[in-house]
């Protein structure tokens, strides 16, 4: 039976690539009794979130707040 | 491109277009500059991108296609920078981090040490809009040590396959699940420490 760390090894692999029937089984089993592994899973997700947000370079927010400021932009090449 | 018959013209003019490039190029060097930890390898890397995008601009009719290509552009010369890294310092690649310890995470029986259980995190859209947390998602990366960023930002930044990665590194797929994974614990840690875990602790 997994234990809370290795639950979350296998939360972070199954980001990684898909998990085999096993490692599912046992960690629904895990997960299903353990409120903390949950939360981390839900964490984890929010991370992958937060990074492909990020990578859609949306991050200066509001966009494009004032363009006229922008003018004075030192070396634009 | 049917309906756009002088794509290139309308492409060249808004890459020219010196307020279009100023509006992009922050958002370019800021993601260069985390990624690589070098401003002057990130200015290359915009650069070099920005002639590499001139190239192929024919083929794009509005900003946010070109936006796209441009950054997907960059990404491509970040990962060629950062495999050559990697394969210089391939002497440091079986270092510390890959054995490294969750103790102040986990008992002698792997279970969560009662101050470190995961808690509830708010609703995360909410924070994607306020710059205050993309400051702090910028410093905890720059937190982890050097080696997990670079692999987390090939797996999660470049879209590298984990696969990819150990080709790329000649690190084990065991070497690189195990760094993924402290990255993650990592910044997932920081970020509840400095954003979602904030308002509460749990009892």
């Amino acid at each position: 039976m997994l234990n809370c760390e290795e639950t979350s090894r296998l939360v972070s692999e199954g980001l990684d690539r898909d998990l085999s029937l096993a490692e599912r089984l046992s960690l629904k089993f895990h997960l299903s009794m353990c409120a903390a592994c949950r939360n981390l899973k839900r964490q984890m997700n929010i991370l992958r979130q937060v990074t492909s947000f990020y990578t859609q370079a949306d991050l200066e927010l509001p966009k494009n707040p004032k363009k006229g400021d922008l003018d004075a932009d030192e070396d634009v090449r | 491109m049917t309906d756009n018959p002088q794509p290139g013209a309308k492409g060249q003019t808004l890459l020219q277009d010196s307020a279009y490039l100023s509006e992009i190029r922050p958002d370019m060097l800021k993601f260069a500059t985390l990624q690589l930890s070098d401003s002057h390898q990130a200015e290359d890397a915009v650069q070099e991108a920005f002639i590499g995008a001139l190239k192929n601009a024919d083929s794009f009719a509005n900003k946010a296609a070109l936006k796209t290509w441009v950054f997907a552009i960059l990404k491509y010369k970040i990962a060629d920078i950062l495999r050559f890294r990697q394969k210089q310092d391939e002497h440091l690649v079986k270092s510390d981090d890959e054995e490294g310890n969750f103790d102040d995470l986990f008992n002698q029986r792997g279970h969560w040490h009662k101050q470190s259980r995961p808690g509830k995190w708010g609703d995360p859209e909410s924070a994607f809009q306020q710059g205050q947390f993309w400051q702090i998602f910028d410093a905890c990366l720059n937190h982890l040590p050097d080696k997990q960023s670079r692999i987390f930002a090939m797996r999660e930044f470049i879209g590298l396959s984990s696969e990819e990665i150990c080709k790329e590194t000649e690190l084990s797929t065991t070497n690189v699940n195990v760094i993924l994974h402290r990255a993650r614990m990592g910044l997932r840690q920081c970020l509840d420490k400095n954003w979602f875990g904030k308002a509460e602790t749990l009892c």
